[in-house]
């Protein structure tokens, strides 16, 4: 199921609920997906970025040698 | 500049009323009109007696008064007995409106007041002179409204 953020203040009238924006959510009918989409109401969900195997994560304190920078 | 191609005329609008504000009634077959006052807030000013211009501050959002026309009608789908039931609950009771401007489909926005008090009804006036069809009008005055497009 496309998943979109909300660009805007939404109301999904079915569940009778407002959708902040930022807000990410799926949009089930092709038909309301595209009039979204062409009125700029939404935009697709970026995926949270999964680390690659065998990738090193670097903790953000730490620098190349290996020490805190002071 | 470009003149704007977006323009409408709202004469197929989406009127709904709600005493709750989760479950709605789509009154659009009845309503002839909906009116809702502009947004204010307050604001306050006072003079210094050096200096010519006044030192102006904000306050608070103002109250905003929704008039909704409908036309009246008797049995299946009598719209005025919801409202006569709610102007006449001891204390009040909550009446809540939303609208649509181009008619409440998907991607056309949506204005929904806050629980707002039923402060005026008028009630059905016959008049011999007047051919059209007969209309009752309400008045609900509200704290907010929230614009949002329709998913």
């Amino acid at each position: 199921m496309p998943k979109y953020e909300a660009l805007f203040l939404l109301y999904d009238r079915a569940g009778e609920k407002y959708i902040q924006p930022g807000d990410v959510f799926e949009v089930t009918d092709p038909v309301k997906e595209k009039i979204l989409l062409e009125k700029g109401l939404i935009k697709p969900a970026k995926e949270a970025q999964k680390p690659q195997a065998g990738e090193v994560i670097k903790a953000a304190s730490v620098d190349e040698s290996g020490t805190k920078p002071k | 500049m470009a003149q704007t191609t977006g323009g409408f005329s709202a004469t197929d609008a989406k009127v709904e009323i709600s005493t709750n504000g989760t479950v709605w009634t789509d009154i659009s077959g009845w309503a002839n009109s909906i009116k809702p006052g502009p947004l204010t807030r307050n604001s306050g000013a006072r003079w210094t007696h050096e200096g010519d211009g006044a030192i102006l501050t904000a306050g608070k959002l103002g109250t905003i008064d929704i008039d909704v026309q409908i036309v009246y009608s008797e049995g299946t789908g009598d719209r005025l007995a919801t409202l006569l039931t709610q102007i006449q609950t001891v204390g009040g009771a909550s009446v809540y409106v939303r609208w649509s401007p181009k008619g409440g489909s998907t991607g056309e926005w949506q204005f929904t007041s806050s629980a707002g008090i039923l402060k005026k009804l008028d009630l059905p006036a016959p008049d011999t002179e007047d051919a059209k069809p007969c209309a009752v009008s309400f008045t609900v005055e509200v704290a907010t409204i929230t614009k949002a497009a329709i998913t």
